[in-house]
This record gives C-alpha cells, sequence and structure tokens, in this order.
C-alpha cells in the first residue's frame, strides 16, 4: 500500500512539474490532485509508523504549488500571437511571386 | 434573312447575359472581398480544451494586368507561449476566378517548428504544375492529371460554402475530390441536419457538416469531423470540431469582419 502510494506520488509529480512547464493551462490540476490525495495518504501512514513526514510533505508542496503556478499563468496570460516579421515578409513576397505566376498564365 | 440574324443574336446575348449574371451570383453567394474570419485553435487533453493556436482566413481581391481574382488566404499563428516549444507559422493561399470560384493557382507556405514546407500548384485545365520544396532536399517540379473540379483546400472551403445547403435534407452527401500534398483525395459531405451553436456573432442555428476522406488515415469518419455553417445567407464557419488519430480538436470563431450580409 505505502509502496503503491508512493510511486502513483511520484508519478503524479512529474507529471505535475512536465504539465507546469508546459502551457497547457488548468490541466495540471488532475496530476497535482491525485498526488496531493497520495501525499496525504501517505503522510498519515508515515505518521503512524513514527516515520518521518518530510517526504510526503515535499510531495504535496510541490503539487500545491505547480498546480498554483498553472492556474495563475492561464489566468494573466492572454492567447496572443507574438508578432512576427519574417512571416509578415514571407506573406509580402508570396504575394508579388503569385501576381508574376498569375500574369504567365494569362 | 437579317431578321433572322438579329433573332439569333438577340437570343444567344439573352443566354449569355443569363450565364454571366448567373456565375458572377454563384461567386458572391456568401462571403466578398474584405472578409475576414478568425478562429482559435484547441487540442482536447484528457477532455479539457488547451488553446495553441489563431487561425485566420482573408479573403481580398488581387488584379493582373489582364484580369482579377480572388485572393483567398488562410494564416495558421500559434500562440506566444507555445512559441517556445512548437512554432507554426503555416501560410495556404488559393487565387480563383471571382465568377465560379475556380482555382487558378495554390500555395502552401509552412513554417512548422523550423521544418519548411512550400508547394505550389499552377492549375492548366485538369493538369497541375507544381513545385514542391520541403527541408533542404531542394524544389522537386512534377505534372500530374487532376480529375474535373478537384479543388485545393482553401479553396474547397470557400466552395463549400457557396453549396445550396438550404436545400438539403439530413443524410444528403455530396462527394468532391481535394488536391493536397500532390496527391487526389476523394472526399464526402454529409448533411448531418441543424443545431444551436453560441458564437460570437450570437446563438446561432447552423448547419452541420460531416467531412470525411476516403481511404485516409488522418482524417476518418463522418461523425468526427463536423463543420457548422450559420443557416444565413453568409454561411460563415463557426465551428469546426476534428479528429485524428492522436486526439481531436476544435476551431471555434472568435473573430468576424466584413460579412456579407
Amino acid at each position: 500500500m505505502k509502496l503503491l502510494t508512493s510511486i502513483i506520488a511520484v508519478l503524479g509529480i512529474i507529471i505535475t512539474i512536465a504539465f507546469t512547464i508546459f502551457p497547457i493551462g488548468n490541466l495540471t490540476i488532475f496530476p497535482a490532485l491525485i498526488t496531493v490525495l497520495c501525499g496525504i495518504i501517505l503522510l498519515k501512514l508515515y505518521k503512524k509508523e513514527g516515520n518521518n513526514t518530510i517526504f510526503p510533505k515535499i510531495i504535496i508542496g510541490l503539487a500545491v504549488v505547480g498546480a498554483l503556478v498553472s492556474i495563475g499563468r492561464s489566468a494573466l496570460t492572454s492567447d496572443k500571437v507574438a508578432p512576427d516579421v519574417q512571416f509578415e515578409e514571407r506573406q509580402e513576397k508570396s504575394n508579388q511571386e503569385a501576381v508574376d505566376d498569375l500574369e504567365g498564365l494569362e | 434573312m437579317t431578321i433572322k440574324l438579329i433573332q439569333n443574336f438577340i437570343i444567344v446575348a439573352f443566354f449569355t447575359i443569363i450565364n454571366l449574371s448567373f456565375s458572377q451570383e454563384l461567386s458572391s453567394k456568401s462571403f466578398k472581398s474584405g472578409e475576414h474570419l478568425g478562429y482559435q485553435a484547441s487540442y482536447n487533453m484528457s477532455g479539457m480544451l488547451t488553446t495553441f493556436a489563431e487561425v485566420n482566413m482573408k479573403v481580398a481581391t488581387v488584379k493582373t494586368s489582364k484580369s482579377s481574382y480572388l485572393h483567398l488566404k488562410c494564416t495558421a499563428n500559434t500562440y506566444k507561449k507555445w512559441d517556445g516549444f512548437f512554432k507554426i507559422r503555416d501560410l495556404y493561399e488559393a487565387y480563383v476566378s471571382p465568377y465560379s470560384l475556380k482555382p487558378s493557382l495554390y500555395k502552401r507556405d509552412n513554417n512548422e517548428n523550423g521544418t519548411i514546407r512550400k508547394e505550389k500548384y499552377i492549375y492548366k485545365g485538369n493538369n497541375i504544375q507544381s513545385t514542391y520544396v520541403r527541408g533542404k532536399s531542394g524544389v522537386i517540379k512534377a505534372n500530374f492529371t487532376i480529375p474535373v473540379n478537384t479543388r485545393d483546400i482553401v479553396s474547397t472551403i470557400y466552395y463549400i460554402r457557396n453549396l445550396p445547403i438550404e436545400n438539403a435534407n439530413t443524410g444528403d452527401q455530396k462527394d468532391f475530390n481535394v488536391v493536397f500534398d500532390r496527391k487526389t483525395k476523394s472526399a464526402t459531405l454529409t448533411f448531418m441536419g441543424t443545431e444551436t451553436v453560441s458564437t460570437i456573432l450570437g446563438n446561432k442555428k447552423c448547419y452541420k457538416i460531416g467531412v470525411s476522406l476516403k481511404k485516409d488515415k488522418l482524417l476518418k469518419g463522418k461523425a468526427s469531423n463536423v463543420i457548422y455553417i450559420t443557416a444565413d445567407k453568409n454561411k460563415v464557419p463557426v465551428l469546426i470540431k476534428f479528429s485524428i488519430p492522436v486526439g481531436s480538436g476544435q476551431l471555434k470563431l472568435t473573430k468576424a469582419n466584413n460579412l456579407k450580409y
């Protein structure tokens, strides 16, 4: 039970950190929630056995921070396209070339 | 004799005018030059939609020394937040006749995370003169034949908007050909009835059209790829749901400027 919960918690925290790095919004909540649940179970088990509770506390802390960072970022950052001069130039060039091609067709 | 000639001339002139006005009406049915539609692209991850790109579709008039064309331009840009991971700057263009919407030129210029792919089709009747560039492999030129009424992907979107969907019954199907990646693909449109969709234009009654490509692994199944087109004169595609082997996503209308009606 303890081993299985630890494995799920570690996997959960890896996914939470990965999702926090990638800009995929509120999806981080799911692995973070699972990690927190596993962390709480581990915390109770560690306390019951009289062990040091630093591991479940770190797990819970990281998951909460990851979820908060993701939620905060998705709330604060808007969906915007960065200005791209090169892309604008590509479009302009394409327009000019197209007119030449169309002239050649007539 | 002279009267007979005049009569014939009048008849020919009458039918020419009728034909001309019909074909001109065809082009101007649902959109006009200057129209700009903007979409937000989202990808479905574990049931949650994650926004990743902006798609813009613009219509403009391009004039050459002898004639004019409609320039149908479609661009796809990933949002700033995704640029560091996977940057997309795609450009798809079609130059079509403003009367028949028949394409004369198709261009594709993709830059997906540094991978360049360029394609150009010059339509010459049922033949296409193509130029293809992928990465550093150089320019590949090829000529190939296409079936009658085959269009590229961009002009197909606008062609669908001009179809008389209002006369269709649920379950009605229409087959058509699309040329993409120098291959002709057969596709089927299925009219799936109407549905009210919440859009930036308000709650709109929409035609629900299923799209499926025959013998294609990318876009399979008529129900999983659906286009919602407003059931009005503008026939604006307000929502496009797509399903691919690695998941599903959607394009939702966020901007609609210079609509015809």
